[in-house]
């Protein structure tokens, strides 16, 4: 049938596509290596990663843990992958709501066109230059470390960059002759903007997003690092390196195991952003 | 030109306004504040510190103070530590953070521009191509990695350098490295793509013909032009090296205004906070209109548009 | 003794795929105080040729597979960066086509002036003198009031000027004009080429002026260099090349240019496309595609130099002296 065909050819594009290119290549398949560790290893691991075992106490990588254990005893295999799990979640989720954000109002912004654009992206740029880590700092201060707190601060602060581009896009495609079209057989603004403007705009959305993810990991770490962000028992990538740092004399693997793996995802999903700005977006 | 340049400060001043009225509310807005000892306090002195802080007045006053406060360049009393006003704990950090940032800057200047022209006249060798892979993981490593890699490496398993505090001029060493690092490599990138764009420009080959030798070439004829989009760059450097140098303090125990400032967000102290925030977003606004005005200095058409 | 010989320089650039030819045994020399015009299409190799006289070409993928280039008793091609340097700007200066893209559009004009005076025993007032005086000579008005000047607050006129002045200041014995009047109007272009006749003429420097204007080539040179796919094809007087071309591509470059009077009928041109030197190969005549005369031999191998008085050309099929 040809559904089945059609499903069965669009995987199939998907991965011709990821493999396409050296630094899709190596990236999507380091990502994915990690991703695949992530999901399973707590699963399958018999160890939790939050029960202390207090006689155990901080020891060196063996047969029985792989990564070795904390100063509390627990697994540092199965703590690296929950830490794991909750920076790519944030790193997802966070990125969401600054698409979210930054797509709509960059899509507003160019559409309205005139003073209300310009207004809009003044804002922008009075906004942009600013390290944004400090607002959302304030607002971890002021609401409590909660989770979902997190993901929208550190959302709510990238939004800047997708508004610009996306009002770009919807500048140049406003006058197109499919617009004018579809403005003339009645279709309402709210329609326009967000079936025909915003698919338009795709290609660069998808490369922001690949950049986005990364950045928004780091901070999230850079948080979590100062003890800002996940809290205890939960744990992050940054978090672990925290501790990683206060034990560094005990046992060098417990900060040494979370900051390779926070490097090589962040590698990896730099080499994505990479080689996907280089297919989609080569002008640039 | 002045009626850029007036827009410019007037946009400054605008948004230095909105993030200390944003930073006032968000604070307002929080539970907890400087009573949040488990002491129970008679109610005379209760109402002493509430009036100290002015928390009896109603909330449009507080801010009006708050905001002629700030004009004036007092940032207030600390919640936490209360016989301390936070100007005096913001400047006492200060001095080291600044230190420490601006040799940082200063490093990654000296390493990253000189190595981005090399790279850049000589296209594509075997040198080029080591430099833009050295860069490459430069700018992917994140400093709460490479500050503890360092340490254990030249702290730890080389004792030569000391792992953290700021007693000898030796124990800047790994910090200023660490937070530099990033920059480098960046700023290497920047002078690359810079000088390799100008040098594409026809006016270099006109200078080639009349003779002139490389680094007259380099300095005179190329480096305005080049330097460019590293000079754009330098605001948001700033920043970062500002935020950047808020995990080297607790890396590296050192006692800067990062340290007060995350203390101060540990703690609940508002003051502190707010106070840290209006002076770093001072800051960073000043050094974005300085290098605005570089940049105009550095390209004579723009002063005619 | 002529001031500057090209003899037999091959070169191509390197792609991906190959080696491009650029200069196939190419042969030319200038005397002093001659003038030389070349013409040929783009990609004819004209401006190569000097540029690679001068050591400008970007080194990284071009290669000089054989030949030399004798200036003032030297091989250029053998000489060090220093010694090149030396001539460079000092005994051969070059102007380039668009005065806007060369000049420096962030150092004013003085400073890019006073860059032409190598390091002499002139005091700075006296290069200043000589910078004002040249400036004048070139038809600049106003200079010391200019002087100051960015060049993009100059006309396009006077930034060809300033140019133009850049390249005698230093006391050359030959210019190289590269498309000197390709982006300029046809009043402008007129002063131009008086300007060059001029500099021939009362400061005896010789000049290589390149073109693909055959007009504008014909009224200022003494002898004509017909160039076409990396390769001299004709050489002769002006009168030679014009009365009595020899080389059908030269016929064809004459017939092509508009004559006033002849509005209404169909502007000639000559059919096809500029050669692809990686498929006719340089062992053929590269006109071979489009010459009305083409014969087996002319797509085996490249003809000898033939001579006719004056003229040097190559081809199988010269057009008769009538």
């Amino acid at each position: 049938m040809n559904t089945n065909q059609d499903k069965r050819s669009r995987a199939l594009q998907c991965i011709t596509f990821m493999n396409s290119n050296i630094q899709l290549r190596t990236g999507t398949i380091i990502l994915v290596f990690f991703i695949v560790c992530a999901l399973l290893v707590p699963i399958v691991s018999s160890y939790s990663f939050y029960k202390n075992d207090l006689d155990l106490g901080p020891v060196s990588p063996n047969a029985a843990h792989l990564f070795g254990t904390d100063d509390l005893g627990r697994d540092m295999l199965v703590r690296c992958m929950w830490g794991l799990r909750i920076s790519l979640l944030i790193g997802i989720c966070a990125t969401s709501v600054s698409l979210f954000i930054g797509v709509i109002y960059g899509a507003i912004a160019g559409y309205a066109g005139g003073r209300a654009d310009m207004l809009m992206m003044r804002i922008v740029d009075m906004l942009y230059a600013y390290p944004f880590i400090f607002f959302v700092i304030i607002l971890m201060v002021v609401f409590g470390k909660n989770i979902f707190l997190l993901f929208a601060a550190l959302g709510a602060v990238q939004w800047l960059t997708i508004s610009r581009i996306v009002r770009g896009q919807v500048l140049s495609l406003k006058n197109r002759d499919f617009i004018k079209a579809a403005r003339i057989s009645g279709c309402s603004t709210l329609k326009i903007i967000f079936l025909h403007l915003i698919p338009n705009c795709f290609g660069p959305i998808i490369v922001y997003t690949a950049m986005t993810v990364p950045t928004v990991i780091m901070e999230e770490s850079f948080l979590s690092f100062l003890g800002l962000g996940v809290q205890a028992p939960m744990a992050s990538l940054g978090s672990l390196i925290s501790d990683g740092v206060e034990y560094m004399e005990t046992g060098a693997w417990i900060l040494f195991f979370p900051g390779a793996i926070l490097c090589l995802v962040l590698f990896s999903l730099n080499f994505i952003a990479e080689g996907l700005r280089q297919k989609i977006d080569p002008a640039r | 030109m002045i009626r850029m340049i007036i827009s410019r400060l007037f946009q400054s001043l605008v948004t230095l306004f909105l993030i200390v009225t944003f930073s006032f509310f968000m604070m307002r807005i929080a539970p907890g504040g400087p009573f949040d000892s488990e002491r129970n306090l008679p109610p005379e002195i209760e109402a002493n510190i509430m009036a100290k802080y002015r928390l009896d007045l109603p909330i449009m006053s507080q801010y009006v103070y708050y905001m002629s406060d700030v004009a004036k360049g007092d940032l207030g009393l600390s919640f936490r530590y209360q016989d301390h006003t936070v100007n005096e704990l913001i400047f006492e950090g200060a001095k080291v953070s600044f230190t420490l940032g601006a040799f940082a800057l200063l490093f990654a200047l000296i390493v990253g521009v000189p190595f981005g022209i090399i790279g850049a006249r000589r296209e594509e060798s075997v040198l080029d191509h080591m430099i833009v892979t050295t860069t490459v993981f430069g700018i992917s490593i994140p400093n709460l990695v490479l500050g503890p890699v360092l340490v254990m490496l030249f702290a730890i398993l080389l004792p030569v350098f000391p792992a953290g505090g700021l007693d000898s001029v030796r124990s800047y060493f790994l910090p200023v490295l660490t937070l530099s690092i990033f920059y480098m490599a960046y700023i290497t990138r920047l002078t690359r793509v810079g000088f390799i764009g100008i040098g594409k420009r026809e006016f270099v080959v006109t200078a080639k013909a009349k003779g002139l030798s490389e680094p007259a070439i380099i300095f005179r004829h190329m480096f305005r032009g080049g330097i460019l989009p590293l000079v754009s760059f330098l605001g948001p450097a700033a920043a970062g090296i500002l935020t950047g140098s808020i995990v080297i303090e607790k890396i590296f125990q050192i006692p800067g205004i990062g340290q007060h400032f995350v203390q101060g967000a540990l703690n609940r102290d508002y003051t502190l906070v707010m106070g840290v925030v209006v002076f770093y977003s001072a800051l960073i606004i000043t050094f974005n209109f300085i290098i605005d005005l570089v940049y105009l200095a550095l390209d004579p058409q723009v002063k005619y548009r | 003794m002529p001031l500057l010989t090209i003899k037999n320089l091959t070169t191509s650039f390197k792609e991906s795929d190959g080696l491009i030819p650029i200069l196939v045994d190419l042969s030319y020399s200038i005397g002093t105080g001659e003038v030389l015009g070349i013409v040929g299409e783009s990609g004819s190799g004209k401006t190569m040729s000097v540029k690679t006289v001068l050591g400008l070409c970007p080194d990284k993928d071009y290669r000089i597979q054989s030949g030399s280039i004798l200036f003032s008793g030297g091989d250029l091609l053998t000489l060090n960066g220093k010694y090149l340097r030396s001539i460079r700007g000092r005994e051969i200066t070059m102007i380039f086509q668009d005065a806007l893209s060369a000049l420096n559009p962030y150092l004013t004009i003085r400073t890019q002036l006073l860059e032409a005076l190598p390091d002499t025993n002139l005091s700075k007032a006296e290069k200043l003198h000589k910078i004002i005086e040249t400036l004048h000579w070139v038809g600049f008005a106003d200079a010391e009031d200019k002087i100051s000047s960015y060049p993009f607050e100059l006309s396009g006129g006077m930034r060809q000027r300033v140019l133009t002045a850049m390249a005698l200041l230093p006391d050359p014995k030959l210019i190289i004009a590269d498309e000197p009047t390709s982006s300029i109007d046809a009043t402008l272009s007129k002063q131009i080429l008086s300007l060059f006749k001029k500099i021939n003429v009362e400061k005896n420097i010789s000049i290589i002026f390149i073109s693909h204007n055959f007009g504008h080539v014909a009224s200022v040179s003494n002898r004509i260099l017909v160039m076409y796919g990396g390769r001299a094809v004709e050489v002769d007087t002006t009168d030679g090349v014009l009365t009595t071309p020899a080389h059908p591509y030269t016929r064809a470059l004459l017939d092509s240019i508009p004559v006033a009077g002849s509005s209404g009928t169909a502007l000639p041109f000559i059919p096809g496309d500029p050669p692809d030197l990686r498929e006719i190969g340089i062992n053929a005549c590269p006109f071979y595609p489009r010459c009305r005369f083409v014969t087996n031999e002319c797509k085996s191998s490249f003809p000898d130099k033939n001579t006719r008085n004056t003229k040097e050309f190559f081809c199988y099929h010269p057009l008769s002296q009538s």
